[in-house]
């Protein structure tokens, strides 16, 4: 229930990332959710779209991609899904703790409009 | 080119990106946790469901060990100023954090509330968090260690229903064990579910009410303190 802390931080790091620049002209914002991020992805894009309006990314879409839970093996080299939260390698047995996907939390692609020549010559 | 809308007519330009939304936050953390190095004093970030036993376990404890050391306690709520004032009847130091309806607390409400504390000759530095354990599990605090608490009345099954917080979790306490006898609740289910969704979890059992297990939980916290600090002596033995 912390999606309206991380909508802000979505604006916030986009902002920094493109030097405020062309913040309009953003089409799609890409995010890769893990299943272990605590985030509820339709929440998020409910939460974005209330809050868009009154800022320059009124123009932008929220799209999630959400990223399930994998992990490696330190003891035998196996990589494999997650399932039910159970972080034992089904090769060997032995726990594992060196969760490589399912984590993440972040923007992955901004997708920019740029004016055409039509719209710059106008 | 694909049309997206009907204002799209322009080339559309991809950035890709891994911009972490968490950054910040653990940026500020990082900072925290380097200030209290510094300072040579341990934090420990305490978690766990609303009405678990945090504040009856930070009281109990200061009783047995004020003597010993000194503490300094950062309560976070969403409201009221409840929990600071009971830590401060136990005469230690104690600042809340009002949070006004957020979730979790942020590293960002720690490094503001940090300067209004006097941390002079303090060894440790309990922050008890907001009521919750989903949205706490992602905000790094700069502690050095994160403890769980699981009181045996809520039910044996948290490990699994909430594993985000068993797995960034290094201490878990079942609380509450003078009522196991009247309660559905078995000890060897949590672990086993604690320990299969993080095997690293070291596991405490007591009753802040009765006293059982206080003595080894206030030993263990001697003991990371010394490692802490390294050679310096405590406070209070100097």
């Amino acid at each position: 229930m912390h999606e309206l802390s991380i909508c802000q931080s979505i604006l916030n790091t986009i902002e920094t990332e493109l030097d405020n620049q062309g913040i309009e002209n953003i089409r799609e914002i890409h995010l890769k959710v893990g299943m272990l991020a605590c985030i509820e992805p339709e929440i998020l894009k409910n939460v974005f779209q209330l809050i868009k309006d009154d800022t320059p990314f009124r123009n932008s879409e929220l799209y999630i991609e959400l990223i399930e839970v994998s992990a490696e093996c330190k003891n035998c080299g196996e990589k494999f899904k997650v399932e039910k939260y159970i972080f034992v390698c089904p090769s060997c047995g032995k726990p594992v703790s060196n969760v490589t996907e399912g984590k993440e939390l972040l923007i992955s692609k901004i997708i920019v409009e740029e004016p055409s020549y039509a719209e710059i010559n106008q | 080119m694909q049309k997206l809308t009907n204002k799209a007519v322009g080339t559309l330009r991809v950035h890709d990106v891994s911009l972490n939304l968490l950054k910040a936050n653990d940026y500020i953390a990082e900072r925290i946790r380097e200030d209290m190095k510094a300072k040579n004093i341990l934090v420990l970030n305490l978690v766990s469901s609303p009405g678990s036993g945090k504040t009856s376990l930070l009281e109990e404890t200061i009783k047995r060990l004020k003597s010993k050391i000194n503490i300094a306690v950062l309560e976070g709520d969403l409201e009221t100023e409840r929990d600071a004032e009971r830590i401060r009847q136990q005469g230690v130091q104690a600042l809340q954090i009002v949070t006004q309806g957020i979730c979790h607390l942020e590293a960002q409400m720690i490094q503001q509330a940090l300067p209004s504390m006097n941390f002079d000759n303090i060894d440790i530095l309990f922050i008890e968090n907001v009521g919750n354990l989903v949205c706490p599990a992602s905000y790094d605090l700069g502690e050095d260690i994160r403890v769980t608490l699981v009181s045996c009345t809520e039910g044996d099954d948290k490990p699994k229903k909430y594993p985000s917080m068993f797995l960034t979790t290094d201490i878990m306490v079942v609380t509450k064990t003078d009522l196991l006898p009247y309660v559905p609740f078995s000890v060897d289910a949590v672990i086993k579910d604690a320990k299969e969704v993080n095997s690293k979890i070291d596991t405490f059992l007591l009753s802040s009410y009765k006293g059982d297990g206080m003595d080894e939980w206030c030993d263990w916290l001697i003991k990371k303190i010394q490692e802490k600090k390294g050679d310096l002596v405590l406070t209070n033995e100097a």
